[in-house]
């Protein structure tokens, strides 16, 4: 049935007209009415078609209404803001963004590969009207409203992270990221690329926010996606997740162990620097560590991660700094900068300076004692850490991890269950 | 032996002349290969002792093996360093070189013709002994190889479990000159298992000390500890009937040592101290009875002393060397460890003067030992104190801590894990 609609709504759109194609969207209404007919309809409507105006001179985007004629709409803003270059781009943006405020999810899930395009549509406005700002938040109320409650990876994520990365916004598009993606649909016009890129540029925005357990976590989740080959992504993923794991966590932390072993052999042959520069920081030695990494330096800049690579660097200082409090309750200044192993002049500057960055940052609790007289240089107390977990805050903390592990415990005895029950899904394991 | 040598040049130290020893009566006390092999091993490192020790291998070589090798090579050695020295070069003995590689050629033909005929002649007993001639010999001609194969072959004609306990010692005695350790294992439990053993307390023994010995020489953490045990286990009945690997001092200086490293307070009372044993063997060594009697007294100083006082000895034993540096700081710690044991906190000069070293020496070691939590303690710098950390509470917090970061890490595994399920589903992996 649908079949044959298809056939003849192709035959026909040739000679479709833009007020045939309002007609076509208004007069289908109801939800089935749309995917049935409405649908092919709109598949091959030609681009004269949607560029046209009506035959009373109205621009059809008028005639339409954002909520309820959703599809319609969509095939039209995006086809005219993609492919329109004489009407107003400021005014299609403001129909877009309105668009995007009002669509009716389930109308649109109907059309996939069209609400890709949103991300196109938004892309070539921002050009047009050359502020790349533009596409990022109206990328993000799209992809919340096409969730709903439920995370499920769409084509536009990847987008997002892109273009917030470019526009430089490292904060918007963090209630989307923050959302743990549990489910991926390749109906959903979605690919491996995609996905991967998402991860790769939302490290890079959680880079940007120095959130670096959570940029590990991106970087782990696309090092580690299914494999049979290596993309380039995964790649540079793993070159930023050696010098992230040395910043965050002062040791290379061993890569998951589903991790296809294509990819772990691979990386192992390419990124010799890297890891062995990894070998390097686990040695503790300030001294070392700088030749290291001038001597790494071409290979770092190449890869864009020389300013990361730096960061390990006071990542190893402050490390040391931090292993000293467990070892001291107080300590000179210039014994920190000895005993970190600080050379050169500003030495105790440098010190103090790390130690100030680490008490604001709360890694570490300490207080200088500035004595002023010459014979005794300045003293640093180390503090125990005050939250010792007695206050209503920080149960009411651990009250809401254990809620939050509890939900995901059932949803992996769910996932678990009907896993169990897929004949096909347990076949496809065994040959991968 | 000349290659293990080889492979250990690069890293050789010199020793200084030790205090304690005395070349001539301490390789007295031992007896075959492992004369010459003492003795040249104190020769590369010392050059105080180096001519006279190459002069006792010399002569050792010389009157009690076919190893001609072994005699060019000492040879060589010992002129170098009498040349180095001015003084007159010992002329090669060329005669005896010839004859005695004629001889060696000879008696290994006989030898092997010998076998052949036994083997013709299906007699299992002689076979076996055949192969144990052989391997005698080419063990007394320094060939080791030759000499393991022959010994190994008599494995399959020992008739009674003294066959076995022989074939076991001639293989772990060659391995042991080989260094080849690791291979030693099998054998020693292998004879370990016979089920009636000939003079059982004694074989035990020497089972149990080259058992040790290749503890030593491995890589396994615990080491010394399982050393130090072997080592207690060792019956005093033994004496110096072992001597062509080990005499009865080397079992109280090596298992003195280890002990003190490894054992707790406890261990150290009942293992060692009381043990009697090994009590009768720490008399041939009475500095390690007083190494071990003042730390068990909490006199670390004079115990460090007497470490300082012999370490050159340690040095210069063949088996001991490479741990000595590792076990002296074991033994370090560990004193300072217990010494810190009983107070809430002490002040560092004090605490230096007892260990005879200085407050900033003290200090960075103590942060060590901080850092790898052997003492539950922080140093107070500016007063020179160290002070007991309030242990309960971090107990507490670490608990919570924890606890935060493992449910944190099951949450963002579990959530990876339904993400690549549904990866996988959707049949979207990277092609």
């Amino acid at each position: 049935m649908a079949d044959s609609t298809a056939t003849t709504a192709q035959s026909r759109a040739q000679e479709t007209s833009t007020d045939e194609a309002v007609a076509h969207v208004v007069s289908n209404a109801n939800l089935k009415d749309i995917s049935n007919r409405l649908l092919p309809l709109l598949r091959a409507f030609t681009l004269t078609t949607y560029l046209g105006k009506c035959s009373n001179g109205a621009d059809p985007l008028d005639q339409l209404d954002p909520q309820e004629q959703s599809l319609g709409y969509l095939f039209f803003i995006t086809t005219r803001c993609i492919s329109d270059l004489q009407s107003n781009a400021r005014d299609l943006l403001r129909r877009l963004i309105f668009f995007i405020s009002t669509f009716s999810p389930e109308q649109v899930y109907l059309a996939p590969e069209r609400f890709t395009l949103i991300a196109d549509a938004l892309s070539h406005l921002a050009h047009r009207l050359e502020s790349p700002i533009i596409p990022v938040r109206p990328l993000r109320t799209a992809i919340q409203r096409f969730c709903g409650d439920r995370p499920v990876f769409t084509s536009l994520h990847a987008s997002l992270a892109k273009y917030a990365l470019l526009a430089k916004l490292y904060k918007d598009p963090l209630p989307v990221l923050d959302w743990d993606i549990e489910h991926v649909d390749a109906t959903l016009d979605t690919n491996i690329e995609g996905f991967l890129s998402y991860y790769y540029y939302g490290a890079m925005i959680y880079i940007g926010n120095k959130k670096y357990g959570r940029a590990l976590e991106f970087l782990s989740l696309a090092i580690s996606a299914p494999s049979q080959a290596v993309s380039v992504i995964q790649l540079e993923c793993f070159k930023k997740y050696v010098l992230l794991s040395l910043i965050h966590y002062g040791k290379l932390l061993p890569l998951p162990k589903y991790t296809a072993t294509v990819i772990s052999k691979f990386v192992r042959r390419h990124c010799r620097q890297y890891i062995s520069f990894a070998d390097v920081y686990e040695t503790q030695c300030i001294e070392k560590l700088t030749t290291a990494l001038e001597k790494r330096r071409e290979a770092f800049e190449k890869d864009n991660n020389w300013g990361l690579a730096g960061q390990c660097l006071r990542a190893l200082q402050q490390q040391k700094i931090q292993g000293l409090t467990r070892t001291y309750i107080t300590l000179s200044v210039s014994d920190i900068a000895k005993k970190v192993g600080f050379t050169g002049e500003n030495a105790n500057t440098e010190v103090e300076k790390n130690i100030l960055e680490m008490v604001e940052q709360g890694s570490i609790f300490a207080s200088i004692e500035h004595t002023g007289r010459g014979d005794h240089d300045e003293m640093v107390s180390f503090h125990d850490n005050p939250n010792s977990y007695d206050t209503s805050e920080s149960l009411a903390i651990l009250d809401e991890k254990i809620s939050q592990a509890v939900m995901v415990g059932e949803r992996l005895n769910r996932q678990d269950k009907s896993t169990a029950l897929d004949r096909d899904f347990m076949s496809r394991v065994s040959h991968l | 032996m000349t290659e293990a040598t080889a492979t250990e040049k690069s890293t050789i130290l010199t020793v200084e002349a030790p205090a304690n020893l005395d070349l001539e009566s301490y390789i007295a006390n031992y007896r075959g290969h492992t004369k010459v092999s003492r003795a040249c091993f104190i020769a590369e490192r010392c050059p105080a002792l180096e001519i006279e020790a190459y002069k006792l291998a010399l002569f050792e070589t010389q009157t009690n093996s076919f190893d001609t090798h072994k005699y060019e090579h000492i040879i060589i050695r010992l002129n170098a360093a009498l040349k180095a020295r001015n003084e007159p070069e010992i002329p090669v003995d060329k005669e005896w070189i010839q004859t005695t590689q004629k001889q060696a050629k000879a008696t290994a033909e006989k030898l092997e013709a010998e076998l052949r005929n036994y083997k013709n002649n299906m007699i299992k007993e002689s076979i076996r002994m055949g192969h144990n001639d052989l391997g005698d010999h080419y063990y007394s001609c320094g060939e080791l190889a030759n000499a393991q194969r022959s010994y190994t072959y008599t494995r399959d004609y020992c008739a009674s479990s003294s066959h076995v306990v022989e074939m076991c010692l001639n293989v772990i005695k060659v391995g042991v000159e080989q260094r080849a350790f690791s291979y030693l294992h099998n054998y020693i439990v292998r004879a370990e298992s016979v089920s009636d053993i000939p003079n059982k307390t004694n074989t035990i023994s020497k089972l149990k000390c080259c058992s040790a010995i290749a503890h030593l020489e491995s890589t396994n953490a615990n080491k010394y500890k399982h050393a130090a045990k072997l080592f207690m286990e060792v019956a005093f009945g033994m004496e110096n009937s072992f001597n062509e690997i080990i005499a009865a001092n080397d079992v109280a200086v090596y298992g003195g040592l280890c002990a003190l490293a490894t054992f707790d307070r406890e261990e150290l009372k009942s293992k060692v101290i009381d043990n009697v044993n090994f009590r009768n063997y720490l008399e041939l060594e009475p500095q390690i009875r007083e190494l071990i009697t003042s730390f068990y007294n909490s006199k670390y100083r004079t115990c460090l002393q007497i470490l300082e006082e012999y370490k050159n000895d340690f040095l210069l034993d063949i088996y001991l060397s490479a741990h000595v540096e590792h076990l002296f700081s074991m033994i370090r710690r560990k004193a300072l460890v217990q010494y810190f044991t009983p107070f809430s906190a002490i002040d560092l000069n004090v605490m230096a003067k007892s260990f005879s070293t200085n407050v900033k020496d003290l200090e960075d070691e103590l942060a060590k030992l901080i850092a790898e939590n052997e003492i539950q303690a922080r140093i107070d710098s500016n007063k020179k104190i160290l002070r007991v950390s309030e242990h309960q509470q971090d107990q507490r917090k670490l608990v919570f801590d924890r606890t935060v970061a493992t449910g944190e890490e099951y949450q963002r595994a579990s959530s990876a894990l339904l993400l690549r399920l549904s990866l996988i589903k959707a049949d979207m992996i990277v092609k």
